[in-house]
């Protein structure tokens, strides 16, 4: 993959949409996209091509599952860093 | 951010529904299984969602990782304590994570309650810990990992090393 991230312009183009269209699906939430400025968004390559597959992104079930301890923390922290007992 | 037990699985099901948005392929739980809420005997409640993020060729070269933490502050209320949001990015070699775990330890050390960590090569660490900003949820903290993955590279010596 080249490159990473669209422009709404290029999204569009890519989409067949227009500018506008593709700036609704983002304020909508239907597009991910990364706002780095107040005109500039960036909308991941995954995320597009995501939308584009038409694959409906379908709410999971959540399970409670009761554990002695819940989700380590920490794993990829330096233990002897943190000097943890 | 403080949720009752049933706006914490609904929390959930949103931050996984985000992730799979920006295309990342969920390992943990895989496509089809249920999301857990783990439950430990505090009365915490804690989840662990992992994924790849596809750059075009198997096997994907970028991973992510989001971890939170509830703690029970009354009756059916939670407190998020904890995060955890991790992006090891395997075809550009670096490593980047932002957390906020072990909080008295690094308030008593640090006096930050936040830090993060930034590898660069993968494994090569100059700095044990950075100075970093808190994240107010999952949703900012994929936002966070995902601005990462479509920037450059990161300059992990222009970040404030803690130690």
């Amino acid at each position: 993959m080249a490159e990473r991230y669209f422009s709404i312009r290029e999204a569009a183009a890519r989409l067949n949409v227009s500018h506008d269209t593709v700036s609704r699906l983002i304020v909508r939430g239907e597009l991910p996209a990364i706002r780095v400025s107040e005109r500039l968004y960036r909308i991941p390559t995954p995320a597009l091509e995501r939308y584009e597959s038409g694959l409906a992104v379908v709410p999971r079930r959540v399970v409670r599952r009761r554990v002695a301890q819940g989700v380590q923390f920490g794993a990829n922290e330096r233990a002897s860093d943190l000097e943890l007992a | 951010m403080r949720a009752s037990y049933e706006a914490c699985a609904g929390y959930l099901v949103r931050v996984a529904q985000l992730l799979e948005r920006n295309g990342v392929m969920l390992r943990k739980p895989a496509d089809g299984e249920d999301l857990v809420l783990e439950e430990d005997d505090d009365g915490g409640l804690s989840f662990e969602l992992l994924g790849d993020l596809p750059d075009g060729s198997p096997p994907a070269m970028a991973g992510v990782e989001v971890r939170e933490e509830f703690r029970p502050i009354g009756a059916d209320l939670y407190e998020r304590g904890r995060y955890e949001y991790e992006l090891l990015d395997k075809a550009r070699d670096y490593r980047r994570a932002f957390h906020l775990h072990f909080p008295e330890w690094f308030e008593q050390t640090f006096l930050v309650v936040v830090h993060e960590h930034c590898e660069r090569p993968i494994g090569r660490v100059d700095c044990a810990h950075f100075e970093g900003s808190p994240i107010k949820d999952a949703h900012a903290g994929i936002g966070v990992l995902m601005d990462v993955w479509t920037g450059e590279p990161p300059d992990c010596d222009a970040l404030r090393c803690l130690g």
